[in-house]
């Protein structure tokens, strides 16, 4: 029987723990960051010309397959890592600038649909009456349509596509979950009696509701957020795949799989790859988005 | 007790109401946002002035925008929605004609989230900590990740183009049905199997379980009977809830696979510019969420006592 004396150190215990607690969290933040990192760098590292079209090298597989079926004259110089578009286009260079895209329009719509929530969740939830009677209404209406078809609606309404417009109608979109969330925490909190106390001794209603019951309701609301994130990415692909989100000289995941789908058959790759960018980096969010959880409240549940 | 039903009722019908109005006052102000329906009809560089002027009298257009709501909800109550520029029909006809399709994709997708989502988030619990546990947390995770539409791509490329098992589009019989309903079904699965086990775990350390067991009960019964009955509850709204999310996931769901339902339809009014079309969908669409709501809300209130008391 063989004696174990090699006892890890408390230290490296500590880190082992460490690592194992916040493995997601790291690899979340990993994957995020190089997308960042890539996405920033797009326009130095793999520059595009947005309209320009090589109908020639339309449609060439990845550099790393075989080539059985060699097209004519498609030899080009530097090989297509991820082959190319049906206009010839490389799709590793759009899918990298897909990336700014995506994560402009999730970053901005949930920093805005965050901000209105929130503040309107406050005010409903504090002031409470006639406002928060029509404002429950509103979300009533609104969570009544299912969201792309409310998307859908939307972009129709505002007319052409742009990328203000795909921006505002997904904020709209997303200000529900955070009214909710800080107008209960705020009816919550309305009535014990610290609010009361800081009512008496001349608190105005401004002070008490952002100095106590707002930071409070903040801790849920940045899970929220990290999620959000996640869900307005693949939101803003899934209306760019049915050709109402930005406009098509724009890059973006979704309208790249749009592309390919007509070539299923004979070009899988040009759905393909914009489809496992798009998954890594919605999963680098989501590994981010359990890791603040985890760290702020496990017993979260988010809907 | 009998107040009490009647009086959450008489709310809840009132609410209903108050959200299908606001329903529709939605639609209507995105069709008048979205443009001048006579310049849309009159798109003839030959159009007098008198002409626009008559046509807008003709439709009303000329009068006060609330005038104009009045008559648009006077219309709806009849169920008149307009013609479609393309079909030619009234807007509704066309609608309803093509929703039984997506129903039938929504039930089969329903159905599956019931049999296999709920089952793993318990399987789930049961396990926890175990490979089976983090196999199945690693599957949700993936599955809410994946785009449906992509997945959708993806499938038609493995099953139908590489292997040629399945059909690529199209509505029929069952092999139609299959690759549809699971990616439409995909979300909601790892929704409600995640929701499952987070409910099935509280609940397995609560009393009453305990007691169960230590009455000595066979586990079997004490998760089927006790633990379940009560998960049910939570687990009945949110597939209730499901339905709203189920109906905009098979928007794109049936774009990919072609299956003429209601929300290609949209899809197809929106490219064409077909509004009358996109009115309607929208509404029928909205209409069925908020009624769907309503019934598990009643359902929930049957079952569940507190809930009336709100």
């Amino acid at each position: 029987m063989r004696v174990r004396n090699q006892h890890p150190s408390v230290g490296e215990l500590r880190k082992r723990t460490f690592v194992r607690r916040h493995l997601r969290g790291i690899v979340g933040l990993a994957i995020v960051s190089g997308v960042i990192l890539l996405g920033a760098a797009a326009p130095i590292i793999a520059p595009i010309d947005p309209r320009a079209a090589n109908v020639s090298e339309k449609l060439t597989p990845p550099s790393w397959l075989a080539d059985e079926t060699v097209r004519s004259g498609a030899e080009s110089e530097t090989g297509h890592f991820l082959g190319t578009d049906q206009l010839g286009r490389d799709i590793l260079k759009r899918g990298l600038h897909g990336s700014r895209v995506s994560l402009l329009i999730g970053l901005t719509t949930v920093l805005i649909s965050g901000l209105v929530g929130v503040s309107l969740g406050l005010a409903s939830g504090y002031f409470g009456g006639k406002l928060d009677q029509l404002m429950i209404w509103l979300c009533d209406v609104q969570m009544s349509f299912p969201f792309l078809v409310l998307a859908i609606a939307m972009m129709v309404a505002l007319g052409g596509q742009s990328l203000v417009n795909v921006i505002g109608v997904l904020a709209i979109t997303g200000w529900v979950t955070y009214f909710r969330v800080v107008r209960a925490e705020t009816i919550k909190l309305r009535g014990r009696e610290f609010i009361e106390a800081a009512r008496a001794i001349g608190c105005s209603h401004w002070r008490i509701a952002l100095r106590h019951i707002l930071p409070n309701a903040i801790p849920a609301c940045l899970v929220l957020a990290t999620y959000q994130v996640a869900q307005m990415i693949i939101a803003e692909s899934s209306l760019s795949f049915l050709g109402m989100g930005v406009p098509s000289h724009i890059p973006t995941w979704g309208a790249m799989i749009a592309d390919g789908r007509q070539y299923a058959g004979s070009a899988w790759w040009v759905s393909t790859f914009p489809g496992l960018m798009l998954v890594t980096t919605v999963l680098g969010i989501g590994f981010v988005g359990d890791w603040v959880r985890d760290i702020i409240d496990p017993t979260l549940k988010i809907t | 007790m009998q107040d009490d039903v009647t009086t959450y009722l008489v709310k809840r019908l009132a609410n209903t109401i108050a959200v299908l109005l606001g329903c529709s006052l939605v639609v209507f102000v995105i069709l008048r946002l979205s443009g001048n329906p006579v310049s849309l009809m009159l798109s003839d560089p030959a159009a007098t002035p008198e002409d626009f002027q008559r046509v807008s009298q003709a439709l009303g257009l000329d009068k006060p925008i609330p005038v104009q709501y009045l008559i648009f909800l006077k219309g709806i109550l009849s169920g008149n929605f307009g013609v479609s520029y393309r079909y030619g029909l009234q807007a509704m006809d066309v609608c309803l004609e093509r929703l039984p399709a997506t129903v039938e994709l929504t039930l089969v997708a329903m159905a599956l989230v019931v049999i296999v989502g709920v089952p793993l988030g318990i399987l789930a619990a049961l396990r926890r900590g175990s490979w089976v546990d983090h196999l199945i947390s690693t599957i949700t995770l993936f599955g809410q990740s994946m785009p449906n539409y992509w997945v959708g791509i993806m499938l038609i490329l493995l099953l139908s183009v590489s292997l040629g098992l399945l059909p690529t589009s199209g509505r029929g019989g069952l092999r139609h049905l299959i690759m549809p309903a699971v990616v439409l079904a995909l979300h909601p699965i790892s929704k409600i199997t995640r929701l499952a086990r987070s409910e099935f775990l509280e609940i397995l350390s609560r009393d009453y379980v305990r007691t169960a067991r230590a009455k000595g009960l066979k586990e079997t019964v004490v998760v089927m009977k006790h633990a379940l009955r009560n998960a049910s509850l939570s687990l009945v709204t949110v597939i209730g809830m499901d339905v709203g999310y189920l109906l905009g996931g098979a928007i794109v769901t049936e774009t990919v696979f072609g299956w003429p339902g209601i929300g290609k339809l949209m899809v197809d009014a929106v490219t064409q510019r077909d509004f009358p079309i996109v009115q309607a969908a929208t509404f029928v669409i909205t209409t069925i969420v908020v009624l769907t709501n309503l019934t598990v809300d009643l359902t929930y209130s049957v079952l569940d006592p507190r809930v009336r008391l709100r």
